[in-house]
């Protein structure tokens, strides 16, 4: 086993992790699906908790937030007990406020951190709709 | 034939093929595609089978999965007009189970043109 160095881009920026991988002849990489989604999700962690650049986001790294947090636009507008016309049109790049964006970084910071989500904030704006 | 896909779907996929010597466009899709992998394992539904070019050999295994881009699943670096995303895994002895494409279908016939053209089967409600 190999360790290979896989890249995500976002917007014009490129992040890199290091992956375990089988490396074949013809340069092709076999890693596991598993690592690559923690991955995905310790880099998700380390943007939601930088408080040196907190104050905005950009599309393409709420985009990012988004995809990988493996929910559909409604789930995700669920637990911030919005409509999911909104999120969709953030990640259209209408432009997200400060505010939200600070909600939003505590939302991704309990998926990326548990797995799922646990503050009761959000799991009761969930169960309000869902009711 | 749907049942064949539930081991899959319950360990799809274990690993996943990247080249990163692949053109430029192909990787920034297959880029997109892995970041929405979660959702993907969620969503995506048996699509197509069928046996690889190395089938005889190793005894590899194709099995597809298509999902619908709706307003609720769509990322914004897709292109507008695509309306399915589709995914192939390989199979090698029932065992790993490994990703290898994912594709952007402006339509179901476009996504059956193409499995079809790879000697695969479209399988369940696709047909209809």
């Amino acid at each position: 086993m190999s360790k290979i160095e896989y890249n995500f881009q976002i917007g014009k920026k490129v992040y890199s992790v290091q992956l375990d991988a089988e490396i074949r002849g013809d340069g092709t990489s076999i890693f596991s699906a598993d690592d690559l989604l923690r991955e995905q999700w310790l880099l998700g962690k380390s943007f939601v908790e930088d408080t040196n650049d907190s104050e905005n986001v950009s599309c393409e790294l709420f985009n990012f937030l988004v995809d990988i947090s493996g929910m559909t636009n409604s789930e995700v507008a669920s637990y911030m007990g919005i409509e999911p016309a909104t999120i969709s049109q953030w990640r259209r790049h209408k432009g997200i406020s400060k505010a939200a964006w600070q909600a939003f970084r505590v939302f991704f910071y309990d998926l990326f951190s548990n797995g799922t989500i646990t503050n009761p904030i959000f799991l009761g704006n969930k169960q309000k709709i869902a009711g | 034939m749907l049942e064949r896909f539930s081991f899959f779907l319950a360990h799809f996929p274990i690993a996943i093929e990247h080249n990163s010597n692949d053109d430029s466009e192909k990787l920034a899709r297959y880029e997109i595609g892995l970041r929405r992998l979660r959702l993907l394992r969620r969503i995506a539904e048996p699509f197509a089978w069928g046996p690889a070019e190395r089938a005889r050999e190793v005894g590899e295994q194709l099995y597809a999965f298509l999902a619908p881009i709706t307003d609720d699943t769509r990322s914004p670096d897709m292109p507008p007009a695509a309306r399915f995303e589709y995914l192939a895994v390989s199979v090698v002895n029932h065992s790993r189970v490994t990703l290898f494409a994912y594709v952007w279908f402006d339509s179901l016939k476009a996504a059956k043109e193409y499995v079809e053209k790879r000697n695969m089967t479209v399988v369940g409600g696709w047909n209809e």
